[in-house]
């Protein structure tokens, strides 16, 4: 089956500093893909490039076959491969509903819009979907008085306004207390039951080993291993490199 | 749904506000008629309009300029151009120089593209400054440093004049409340918040700044074309700093973000100004003392001040409005 995103040959220099080198990568649709490595290892930059946030120094991105590396990243977006950011990136000032509700006016949530439509179905049911309403209260909170872990949900709702066939979620669980890592995976796996493709950049072991059914690893900007979660535990690169001696406990 | 029912009580109080300010002003030269009074009143207008024309690109869009006096100078020159060289009425110069806003405000849009925040906001300091200089270059067609004499009264009634400028004042705030309310407002907001995040939502944040730097042109043009038409002159002192500053100021004062907010801040900043014509040169010292004293105790401006205090909310988008119809139908869970 033909990959729904793919990058080819990627490289990105930033002076002297070579971020990514020689990159590829294939992403089977409907999957869940974990992508690890150390910090720096350039696991970001690759998600920049991806979304057109960075243009790289060569290679290229195919999304569904098309050729993507030199779009903006809103026409990217409105392609349907949506992103969130390692920090979460509310609209702080906007309440939680304007928030999500802004998603709406992108090119691609305007032409799936029924004639007619109510601006704020799709907004209040992305909301519903990552567990942020109920409580109704929430929608009126602006996004610079809601929690950290609220707004990196906040972050995902928006994204599924536009109805994304690809997520690429940057450390969706970091700074999360346990019960709202919970809520994240459970989340995020019915995204998954959805059909939505989603990559997940993450240092939360743990909970990654149990959501992804394949995992990538870089180490200074090249892929040093590539399998299931069981082989990447069990692959001594990857524990002398990242996991540490202890990698196969992960798999419990 | 306690939390909209509440809300849509405060959108009556907001009106209720506007529309009392709003009639007290039309009543005024019932009162006095003194041309001194209604003057200042016709200058405060104008410096509202010209206010919240920042406003729409700094205080909602998140642009910050401090060259606006770019707008106002070089749609004081057009309309002043079409008046005085094709003798066309101030009904269509004003106008026409709010059109020759938006060009202007269009091709200063290219370098804000690549300049963010700070960076734009020290580079528009230059911009007036420019236009300025080419008008300098070319006295015999821009009368130079004197300017241009002789343009059209708008009438020889002080009155009507300032009904005129009260009008536009309204209309103009009026339109960009809605536009900041509306739909393309919630995008402006969201691009002032955090551009990448409206990118990558599929924004086209390009677009969008380019809408808003026309928006704020025109508006900035109409108040230019209309001062230029109660002074009946233009200068190359229109392009000074002190018109940009006054901009920021009435709008700081009122509450940046906020349009209506540059109404209250400009007619202070009017009253404040005249008031202290008698101290000569300390006029500027004393201004900017009771400034920092209005920045340090109420940073968030006059309107928001008044709004938190009756717990009003300002600037909410009007896409909204159909959440509150929902919950009084009772449709929603």
């Amino acid at each position: 089956m033909e990959p729904i995103l793919e990058v080819r040959n990627l490289s990105k220099h930033f002076g002297g500093i070579t971020a990514v080198n020689n990159f590829s990568l294939q992403i089977t649709e409907g999957k869940i893909l974990g992508l690890i490595g150390p910090n720096g290892a350039g696991k970001t930059t690759l998600f920049n490039i991806i979304t057109g946030f960075t243009k790289p120094n060569s290679g290229t991105v195919l999304f569904e076959g098309r050729n993507i590396t030199k779009l903006k990243p809103h026409k990217i977006a409105n392609m349907g491969l949506a992103r969130t950011f390692q920090q979460a990136r509310p609209f702080r000032r906007m309440l939680a509903i304007e928030n999500v509700a802004v998603a709406n006016f992108s090119g691609r949530a305007m032409r799936r819009r029924d004639r007619g439509g109510d601006v704020l179905s799709k907004p209040l049911e992305a909301l519903r979907r990552v567990n942020l309403v109920p409580p109704e209260d929430n929608l009126f909170k602006l996004g610079g008085e809601m929690s950290h872990g609220q707004t990196k949900r906040l972050d995902i709702a928006r994204a599924l306004v536009l109805e994304p066939k690809v997520l690429l979620l940057d450390e969706p669980f970091s700074g999360l207390g346990v019960i709202e890592m919970t809520i994240m995976s459970s989340v995020i796996q019915k995204l998954h039951e959805e059909g939505i493709t989603v990559v997940i950049i993450e240092h939360k072991m743990r909970e990654l080993m149990k959501l992804a059914e394949k995992l990538v690893v870089m180490n200074f900007g090249e892929k040093i291993a590539e399998g299931s979660p069981r082989e990447i535990a069990e692959n001594a690169r990857v524990c002398e490199a990242y996991l540490g001696k202890e990698g196969s406990s992960l798999i419990a | 749904m306690e939390a909209v029912s509440k809300r849509q009580e405060e959108k009556i109080s907001v009106r209720t506000i506007i529309l009392t300010l709003s009639i007290l002003l039309l009543l005024l030269p019932v009162f006095s008629r003194d041309y001194y009074l209604l003057q200042i009143f016709v200058f405060a207008n104008i410096y509202a309009i010209f206010g919240a024309s920042w406003d729409i690109l700094a205080g909602v869009t998140g642009i910050f300029s401090f060259g606006q006096a770019l707008f106002f100078g070089a749609a004081a020159y057009m309309s002043a151009a079409l008046n005085l060289s094709f003798g066309i009425p101030p009904v269509l110069t004003i106008p026409l120089g709010g059109v020759f806003g938006v060009a202007v405000g269009l091709a200063v849009a290219v370098p804000s593209l690549r300049l963010k925040g700070p960076y734009f906001a020290i580079t528009s300091l230059i911009f007036p400054g420019i236009l300025a200089g080419i008008i300098y270059m070319y006295p015999t067609i821009t009368g130079g440093e004197a300017g241009k004499y002789g343009l059209t009264s708008i009438s020889n009634d002080i009155v009507i004049i300032y009904y005129a400028s009260l009008l536009l004042m309204l209309a103009a705030i009026f339109i960009l409340l809605r536009i900041a309310n509306s739909n393309i407002g919630l995008i402006f907001r969201s691009i002032r918040d955090d551009e990448d995040t409206a990118e990558a939502t599929g924004i086209n944040t390009t677009k969008y700044k380019f809408i808003s730097f026309a928006i704020s042109g025109f508006f900035a043009g109409i108040a230019g074309g209309f001062n230029a038409h109660i002074i009946k002159s233009v200068a190359p002192d229109s392009f000074s700093i002190f018109y940009s500053f006054n901009a920021i100021l009435g709008a700081s004062l009122g509450g940046v973000g906020t349009i209506f907010g540059s109404v209250p801040g400009a007619y202070l900043l009017s009253f404040l100004g005249e008031s202290l014509r008698g101290f000569g040169q300390f006029r500027v010292l004393i201004l900017a003392v009771v400034m920092i004293l209005v920045f340090r105790y109420l940073p968030e401006g006059i309107i928001r001040r008044i709004t938190r205090h009756y717990n009003i909310r300002f600037g909410l988008w009007s896409g909204l409005k159909r959440l509150r119809r929902k919950s009084e139908h009772g449709t929603n869970s």
